[in-house]
């Protein structure tokens, strides 16, 4: 990419630094793979605004199933384009750093399909088919499923569970945090 | 003082560092206004109880009545929740921004806050020092000034003087942690750049003309230095990061299942490379610096002096046995030029039998002598202190590590997350996704393992409701009997056969006949080869073992080939503590030795290339079937079984830490090339967090297993002629009276051997089984109390909602000034919007007062609390309505009449 200097002044560096879980060296680093993504826009640009489409190249968010949420849920302008900032949210909260309400106030946000701060029946539909894929359940597992997903944390009974019921699930597993992570 | 006041304190009175506290107090209390506002019979201080997302859409929902509650549904259990602290919610709410500028009201509120700062600043700095002290974390502290009840900014300065104290306590940690917070808003980071901007901004713009005095200046230099300090580390850490990109790589392939093993590998790597530098500087090093260093400098010199020359630098043990070291004669100080000739000559089998050559090397126990060593000038190093000190800190390294990491990590994954099993199937669908994957193959295997696991896990919840005939259980019982039997069979005639080639070799040795080495790597390769083959049929067994569970099989798989291990290794230490003699201790070195090597040979070399064969044939002949899938278990178990080893053999072989880190490093680089090349990623799901747990504490058991060995070593086993410790009866003996010089009529002594006597064993024994049962009752009793307090939470909560959904409902009513009476014989007049709302309610409150939900345990129990009462307990008391059960068919209609029919009091004790 031809710049062996760093596109970043010292003073950026160091509001990244705090206002993310990242180094400075980790900030630099993420430039780069963001960078990778789309060297021709990011080379003169190196906040540029990459569409989606450039920033589901990046190999985890590419087969991610829920890769374009995650796109939507950390984009600045809310319609999956990210620049390198929301990138490096992006980065900072998937890191190991990041701390487990961080990380799941993201996923619900991630799993909010329809936007309106509940997990309703249609989110859980949408989240387990886009989790199986091609190997689908059939239509009455499928019911069963977000039945009795429904009953186990749906405490208050509202046919959604709402953030705290959500938080409440991820607070009881001990595998969210190595799972809700992207190695830098 | 007064310098220093009058440097702090410029016209308006207020430093910096307090202005920024004070703006962003002002904006959380503008935030607290708004949302008392919102809850205008509710305290303020209830509002440290919403959680933030609720709170956020509360102060956006316009539409909510002045003297309407906002229902909170805090995550019911977590009662952590309820110390939400209030900077969550200033920065969680980003829908309220408050513009500071633009509100003249706190303009006016901060103005005031410097003039009262002035007048309590001189006390301030008096008490500077011990509010230094306390170091609060400072929001929480600030806040508390607002417990209570609102807080009405003009109406008591003094107060505010108050709370304004408080702030001196907010030293430099307060920026780290107001950046800390604002890293974990949940806003764009753009937002958060302008935020921070604006703050700095303000802050710049207030206090141009202010001065720092020289003691704070300092202060903040230091902690900035260290600061700094810190992040350098930071960073360079993160470059020395072992192996970061390997397993980056293997956790993109293979998800964090696979990946948890070679992390568990790269941490064993390092507390053994740790014990290696240990060793090797305190131990390793003086001891064969001294056989040099006796060749080199001192036989010119010694010759020099007329040929007799007495050690001179061996410690002298005639105080202790009464004979001298022999002189040495002049021929055998120019023997001496070759430090090894003593020694076996070299050949290469050596390296697999660990005898010939490598016996009388610093590589065991018996080369290190009962001496003094003199490195320098009159510096004297004593080897035995140095070898009990230097193992026993290598040992107490790995106990505390293991232990540490095994504590963490219990409390992480038990302890924590207690009563997992309620939510598996939602754990599966939210966190079933493992987000480091970062190929399509391992992607698609994903998609596979989730669909499966999520049709098992519907058909178990099937599968429980049935109940399985008397016949099948009885059959099921008598064959997991059965076969626990043949395991053990199976184990015993191991240990058997294991003695009889132990025997075997022992009397090969002994005799001294040339045999060759075959006789001796007999047993090793054995036992080898055993430890590889079993496991595999131990996890062939348990398929014919039926367990419900599938975790079950695998704890049981794993459990059976732990105590494989643990017989393996038992045996042999037992055989050469029993079989006392001359240098067992090198002996017994050289056998675990030889295990590690076959090992090595056997467990990484040869299954790796059975392995690659293997896969190939597959690839090649069954297309469908797949490559082989990484066993996480085994593999896992395999490097416990080697530290187990290590363990053992360390305290009579120091090269071993050599030995093990080499290996270690060696079957990286091995496992990572065969799982990349060979394996696919396990089809089922691998709890990562847990089965780690569980192999730390096996481990530890290991290790607690090794200490009780060296503990019998140590007090009941004569150590033979050779090695640091010769000449004593017990090694123990050695360590109190050589190592800390005490007497035996010492008072230290006597109570050691006091200590010793099998009655205070037996009494320190049951007293600490006492203590660990008190312990044990009292972890169960808070654990009850934790559960009742979660299930109050959980019915405060459904309280609050069902009342806030009661009140909506009334209010709505009024609005429209609809009367219930008409709502009630004519339902279809309310819009659809209403009658929807008003289904629900009754729906709600029918679910909630009348029939318990089918297969809801827990909401039985949280009805024992509804009816004992809890209700008044948290501080809300409400009369119940009369419901009518029968009028279910009707909805709207039944839900708008009971509503008209019902009185529904709510009364705030507070209010």
């Amino acid at each position: 990419m031809g710049q062996g200097k760093s596109q970043f002044t010292e003073e950026e560096l160091q509001d990244y630094q705090d206002l993310t879980y990242f180094t400075k060296k980790e900030v630099l680093y993420a430039h780069q793979k963001f960078k990778a993504l789309a060297p021709e826009r990011v080379g003169h640009n190196k906040n540029a605004k990459l569409p989606m489409s450039k920033i589901l190249l990046y190999p985890e968010l590419k087969v991610n199933p829920f890769g374009d949420r995650i796109c939507h849920a950390f984009s600045s302008s809310h319609d999956g384009d990210c620049t390198f900032e929301d990138f490096l949210d992006m980065m900072s909260v998937f890191s190991d750093a990041a701390p487990k309400s961080v990380k799941a106030e993201h996923a619900f946000r991630i799993f909010d399909f329809d936007g309106d701060d509940m997990l309703g029946e249609t989110d859980l539909h949408q989240v387990v088919e886009r989790l199986t894929g091609s190997q689908r359940l059939s239509e009455s597992d499928m019911k069963n499923l977000i039945q009795n997903i429904l009953d186990e944390a749906d405490l208050d009974e509202d046919g959604a569970l709402s953030f705290a019921e959500f938080e409440h699930i991820i607070d009881k597993s001990s595998d969210f945090c190595s799972t809700f992570r992207i190695r830098l | 003082m007064k310098s220093m006041k009058s440097r702090n304190i410029p016209e308006d009175g207020v430093s910096v560092r307090e202005r920024q506290q004070v703006v962003e107090l002002v904006e959380m209390e503008c935030l607290f206004q708004k949302g008392a506002a919102l809850k205008n019979s509710t305290s303020c201080a209830d509002a440290r109880n919403l959680n933030p997302r609720i709170m956020r859409k509360s102060l956006s929902m316009e539409k909510l009545q002045p003297n309407s509650h906002i229902t909170y549904i805090p995550s019911s259990d977590n009662i952590a929740m309820k110390q939400l602290s209030i900077d969550r919610i200033y920065f969680g709410s980003n829908t309220a921004e408050v513009d500071i500028d633009s509100s003249p009201e706190i303009e006016n509120l901060s103005r005031q806050t410097s003039h009262s700062s002035e007048q309590s600043y001189s006390s301030e700095n008096e008490n500077f020092e011990n509010t230094q002290a306390k170091k609060h974390p400072h929001i929480r502290f600030a806040y508390s000034e607002f417990e209570g009840g609102r807080y009405v900014p003009n109406k008591s300065p003094s107060r505010f003087s108050n709370s304004h104290s408080s702030f001196d306590n907010l030293d430099d940690s307060f920026l780290k942690q107001i950046d800390n917070t604002r890293r974990d808003a949940v806003m764009t980071l753009s937002q958060k750049r302008e935020k921070k901007a604006e703050l700095v901004r303000k802050i710049s713009e207030r206090s141009q003309d202010e001065t720092i005095g020289i003691c704070k200046l300092t202060r903040y230099n230091l902690s900035m230095s260290f600061q700094k300090f810190k992040e350098a580390f930071g960073s360079v850490s993160y470059t020395l990061e072992l192996w970061y990109s390997s397993l980056k790589l293997i956790e993109g392939h293979f998800g964090s299942g696979v990946a948890s093993y070679f992390r568990f590998l790269r941490w064993l790597f390092l507390l053994n490379l740790t014990t290696l530098i240990i060793s090797f500087s305190f131990l390793i090093l003086p001891q064969m610096l001294l056989r040099f260093y006796l060749n080199f400098n001192e036989v010119p010199e010694v010759a020099k002096n007329g040929g007799t020359y007495f050690e001179k630098t061996f410690f002298d043990i005639a105080d202790s046995n009464g004979t001298l070291p022999p002189p040495l004669t002049a021929a055998s100080l120019i023997q001496r030029s070759n430090p090894y000739h003593e020694n076996e000559n070299f050949s290469w089998t050596d390296i697999f039998t660990g005898e010939g050559f490598l016996t009388n090397t610093a590589m065991y126990y018996g080369f290190y002598k009962a001496g003094t060593v003199e490195l320098f000038e009159s510096y004297l190093y004593d080897v035995p202190n140095a070898y009990f000190f230097t193992m026993s800190i290598c040992y107490v390294i790995i106990l505390i590590a293991v232990s540490m990491s095994m504590a963490s990590s219990y409390r992480k994954t038990f302890i924590e997350t207690r009563g997992a099993q309620m939510g598996s199937l939602s754990l599966k669908l939210f966190c079933g996704w493992d987000f480091g994957i970062a190929t399509e193959e391992a992607a698609s295997l994903n998609r596979k393992r989730l669909q499966n696991e999520i049709k098992e896990a519907l058909n178990e919840i099937e599968f429980q409701s049935r109940v399985s005939s008397c016949l099948s259980r009885f059959t099921n019982v008598t064959v997991q009997l059965a076969l626990n039997i043949l395991f053990f069979c199976l184990m015993g005639g191991i240990a058997v056969l294991m003695w009889d080639l132990l025997g075997r070799h022992s009397a090969h040795l002994s005799s001294k006949s040339a045999g060759g080495s075959g006789n001796t790597m007999i047993m090793a390769v054995i036992t080898s080869v055993i430890m590889n083959v079993l496991p595999i049929c131990f996890s062939w067994i348990v398929r014919y073992e039926d367990y419900k569970n599938p975790r079950t099989a695998l704890f049981v798989t794993l459990l059976r080939t732990f105590l494989l291990n643990i017989i393996v290794i038992g045996t042999t230490a037992v055989f050469w503590l029993t079989h006392s003699q001359e240098c067992w201790e090198t002996a017994l070195g050289q056998e675990v030795y030889r295990l590690f090597v076959i090992d090595f040979l056997i467990s990484i070399l040869l299954m790796g290339l059975v392995e690659t064969v293997w896969s190939c044939i597959q690839r090649k002949f069954w297309k469908e079937h797949g490559p082989p899938e990484f066993d996480i278990a085994w593999n896992t178990l395999n490097l416990i079984y080697n530290e187990t080893l290590f363990l053992v053999g360390f305290y009579f072989s120091p090269w071993l830490s050599a030995v093990i880190v080499i290996k270690l490093f060696i079957t990286f680089y091995i496992k990572k090339a065969g799982a990349l090349c060979n394996c696919q990623p396990p089809r089922k799901s691998w709890r990562a967090a847990q089965t780690h747990t569980l192999f730390l504490i096996l481990t530890f058991i290991a290790l607690l297993g090794v200490f009780l060995v060296f503990g019998y070593i140590i007090f009941r086993v004569s150590p033979s002629q050779c090695g640091p410790f010769s000449g004593y009866s017990y090694m123990y003996e050695a360590i109190l009276n050589r190592i800390f010089q005490l007497k035996k009529d010492n008072l230290f002594w006597q109570a050691v051997m006091y200590l010793a006597k099998p009655g205070v064993v037996g009494g320190i024994l049951i007293a600490m089984s006492i203590a660990t049962y008190i312990l044990r009752a009292k972890a169960h009793a808070h654990a009850i109390e934790a559960d009742i307090l979660n299930n109050m939470l959980v019915n405060e909560t459904k309280d609050k909602a069902f009342l806030f959904k009661y009140i909506k409902i009334v209010e709505e009513m009024n609005k429209k000034k609809i009367s219930p009476a008409v709502s009630n014989c004519s339902p279809f007049h309310t819009p659809l919007a209403e009658r929807r709302l008003l289904k629900r309610a009754s729906k709600e409150r029918q679910s909630f007062l009348v029939t318990p939900r089918k297969g809801a345990k827990n909401l039985i129990e949280q009805k024992k609390f509804h009816s004992t009462g809890h209700i008044t307990q948290t501080g809300w008391s409400f009369r119940r309505p009369n419901v009518r059960t029968n009028d279910s068919d009707e909805p709207s209609t039944s839900s708008g009449g009971s509503t008209s029919r019902t009185t529904c009091e709510i009364s705030d004790p507070e209010r």
